[in-house]
């Protein structure tokens, strides 16, 4: 089992950061419940619909908008484990991810690569992919692992599938992967039953995990929808990460962005809850603001870290493990 | 550009109560406390001045004169400590909406000292640092809104160096209306030139009391051990009610002990013990608390000014000097890169920057310099100015309420669609952090530009067009007087 550093206990070693008081973490719930339960949230997938509806959700079949009533978000969260465990391929390199240890992994998925030999800037490939696992599973300071880049030399549907290949032979940590569509997600379940010896044997020691992105504002679309079905059913740990751009693709104020942004994960963490209680699932962030003049995310603002420091403080606040980015 | 000169003149940051973070427990502080007050009553520490033995002797310490070596107990110590003011006044030498009031509220920021090579600014060659350096970085300094005091950034190396000091303070006062302060003044002789040019700028020697425009900062020599040249200035300081920062910079493993815990005890003896002779002989003299540090490299015997353990320590410094209710002056980006637009510069400047501030110190210098605070590069002022603008962002922290809540946004847009054709956007856009050097589109290349371009661009602007109020005339001449008749005493 792998340790991080610990932060944000009243202990003599490491050091806190308070970004929301309780005040303004009930302030931040409570408009979250309203807009769940007035404005809802658009769900394109007809199967994530019907177990929304069987679960309670008022459903408009129609406009594809799901309406949340708050029991049913309240009790979708008490269903959620507070600790996931990331198996690795290597037992030593289990990773425990809840509480207020912290861990590291690389950020993806980058699609362009400065050439190491000619310097020269490309599309990246599977081999790059390989490679920067590699270096995952070799660096000390990450705790999860896997392909950085994406494999651009492979078709568009399969391109994940090759990544999460060179990944598992590449880095003996946990792997992380995104997964395009259920069919994809399923495919991919099945290499990790391969390697782990068996679904069954997956249940409990999940050796990768899968991360999806909600569409902002309020949106998941098809794909996301049936990747949240799948690892549910499978009980592969689920990042839900929202990637909202303030003053875009969410409200322009700081705290506006973070009551969308808990709308849109705490929805998919509710589709996941209901298709298979007490499935793993962690609050993802990477959200940040709209550079209005260039039309780019701004990821070196100072908002990044304000707002994926508070995303970590909503976390706790629901009991959840998080996922967040750093710079 | 985001600096807004001619609204914002100085920009303290305070930082959003709840976000204070804190490194040593009340248990840790009260360790290194008894450990210093055992150092100081048992060991002492040496003070080469007559007049210091004398004054601890009157008070009832135990003073060795043949080792020049003061013992001193707890009781006098912290009766004397305690009469130091925990708030005071360090002043502009105009406005007083550039004064600098040390509350605790809010933390200032000065810039970095004392260089000795600048990396010229015309010819991008290396050379030793000019009077004219000290001038163009008093002029950025009074520009840049994210610093609030002046510490003259490089050695004047063009003029002799008895009257170094006071050609420094004449190209600071002359380039910038913020509060100056200086270390380089330990000789009192010259000393007491510094003081009468402060008191000339004042207006008289009860105005410098009142609004002193200087401070000083002198430092003690580790281990155990003041300098008898700045221990006689900071008394001169005081006299004149100017203010002192009282200075210990140990060296972890060489001049200090090879522990942090332990480099603290020392420096916090060495600090207090000089606090004490200034209280015993001016009481109520504003004093400040700055415990510095650097390591040692093992490998060359250099020191060391970065380092993780080395913000950790800068937070404990602050929390200790709180300890005693002294208002406290920190330091971090001290770092050994050449470059200012290197991934090292960059990582120990911001790594330690917004850490630094959550501890809360009153004052704090920690821009422009490289190569382990002796190098100039004067566009290295705007990557910090940046850096610094994304704290100031950063320690706001997060305002919820139903306002910026936005619910009304949020279930008028529903879900799909977007937020950028929406009032609400237009109105609060101003409010989000702009980012300056570090984000500029050039329509030209269809790309951003360098940062270091932009950075070098904003420099000549600055010094093309910003002019700080200028000096009184007479006082100018005064000045000029000051400097030849001081030339005459001190340079032979």
């Amino acid at each position: 089992m792998r340790k991080g550093p610990v932060a944000g206990t009243e202990v003599t070693t490491g050091w806190g950061l308070k970004t929301l008081t309780r005040d303004a973490l009930d302030k931040i719930h409570v408009a979250t419940l309203d807009v769940l339960q007035t404005a809802g949230v658009s769900v394109d997938c007809d199967k994530a619909l019907d177990i929304l509806k069987k679960a309670g959700c008022w459903v408009n079949k129609k406009t594809r908008v799901v309406r949340f009533p708050q029991h049913v978000v309240t009790e979708a969260l008490s269903m959620c484990p507070s600790h996931v465990l990331l198996a690795a391929r290597n037992p030593a390199h289990d990773f425990m991810m809840g509480g207020r240890e912290v861990g590291f992994s690389p950020f993806g998925v980058g699609v362009l690569v400065i050439d190491p030999e000619s310097g020269e800037l490309r599309e990246s490939t599977k081999e790059d992919g390989a490679k920067t696992a590699l270096m995952s599973d070799a660096l000390e300071s990450v705790d999860v692992g896997g392909a950085a880049v994406a494999a651009r030399d492979k078709p568009d549907s399969s391109y994940d599938l090759h990544m999460l290949e060179v990944s598992f032979t590449h880095c003996s940590k946990h792997v992380h992967s995104d997964a395009e569509d259920g069919d994809r997600a399923i495919k991919m379940i099945e290499m990790a039953a391969a390697i782990a010896g068996g679904t069954d044997e997956l249940k409990g020691r999940p050796i990768f995990s899968l991360c999806i992105c909600p569409t902002s504002p309020l949106q998941l679309i098809e794909g996301a929808a049936q990747v949240v079905i799948e690892a549910a059913r499978h009980w592969i740990p689920l990042n839900v990460l929202s990637m909202a751009m303030a003053g875009a693709s969410s409200p322009i104020s700081v705290s506006g962005t973070l009551v969308t942004h808990n709308a849109e994960v705490l929805s998919a963490i509710i589709l996941a809850q209901v298709t298979n209680p007490g499935a793993p699932v962690w609050y993802g962030c990477s959200t940040t603001t709209f550079d209005m003049k260039r039309g780019t995310a701004t990821v070196g603002a100072p908002e990044l870290g304000m707002i994926n420091a508070a995303a970590a403080e909503l976390a706790n606040y629901y009991g959840l493990p998080s996922y967040v980015a750093g710079g | 550009m985001s600096e807004k000169s001619g609204t914002v003149r100085i920009d303290p940051i305070s930082v959003n109560p709840g976000m204070r973070i804190s490194v040593l427990t009340d248990r840790d502080i009260e360790t290194i406390h008894q450990a210093t007050l055992t150092i100081l009553e048992k060991t002492g520490v040496r003070f080469p001045s007559e007049r210091a033995l004398r004054a601890f002797a009157d008070t009832g310490a135990e003073v060795d004169f043949n080792n020049h070596t003061v013992r001193i107990p707890p009781d006098l110590l912290m009766k004397t400590i305690a009469i130091a003011p925990r708030a005071f006044t360090m002043a502009s030498r105009g406005d007083p909406g550039l004064d600098l009031l040390l509350d605790g509220t809010k933390t200032y920021v000065g810039t970095d000292g004392t260089g000795t090579t600048t990396v010229d600014f015309e010819t991008r060659k290396r050379r030793a640092s000019t009077k004219r350096d000290v001038a163009m970085m008093a002029l950025i300094s009074d520009y840049l809104p994210s610093i609030s005091f002046y510490w003259p950034m490089v050695s004047a190396q063009d003029v002799p160096p008895p009257v170094r000091p006071l050609h420094e303070l004449e190209a600071s006062f002359t380039n910038t209306e913020k509060h100056i302060h200086i270390i380089s003044c330990i000789e009192p002789k010259t000393a007491r030139y510094g003081i009468e040019m402060a008191t000339l700028i004042a207006g008289g020697s009860e105005p410098a009391k009142r609004r002193p425009p200087l401070s000083l900062l002198v430092c003690a020599t580790s281990p155990l051990t003041q300098h008898e040249g700045s221990l006689d200035t900071a008394l001169a300081f005081a006299e004149a009610g100017l203010p002192v920062l009282f200075c210990a910079m140990p060296i972890v493993g060489s001049t200090g002990p090879a522990s942090m815990a332990g480099t603290m005890v020392m420096g916090n003896a060495e600090i207090l013990s000089g606090l004490c002779l200034i209280q015993i002989l001016y009481p109520r003299a504003p004093v400040c608390y700055v415990l510095f540090h650097d390591l040692l490299n093992p490998l060359t015997g250099e020191c060391w000014t970065s380092g993780p353990q080395g913000s950790v320590f800068q937070a404990g410094s602050v929390e200790l000097g709180h300890y005693y209710n002294l208002p406290v002056m920190s330091g971090y980006g001290g770092t050994d890169a050449h470059e200012p637009e290197t991934w090292q510069a960059g990582k120990d400047y911001a790594v330690d920057a917004l850490f630094s501030f959550l501890t809360g110190p009153e004052l704090m210098v920690p821009s422009g310099l490289l190569e382990t605070a002796t190098l100039l590069h004067p566009e290295k002022m705007l990557f910090d100015n940046e850096t610094l603008n994304s704290v100031k962002a950063m320690t706001k922290g997060l305002r919820v309420d139903s306002e910026t809540g936005a619910i009304d946004e949020i279930m008028d847009v529903g879900p799909g669609g977007h937020f950028l054709d929406r009032d609400f956007t237009c109105k609060n856009l101003r409010e989000l952090w702009q980012p300056g050097i570090a984000h500029q589109w050039s329509p030209q290349r269809g790309d951003f530009r360098d940062p270091r371009e932009a950075a070098v661009e904003k420099v000549k602007w600055i010094l093309e067009n910003h002019q700080p109020p200028p000096l009184d005339e007479k006082v100018k001449i005064e000045l000029e007087k000051l400097l030849k008749t001081a030339g005459r005493e001190l340079v032979s």
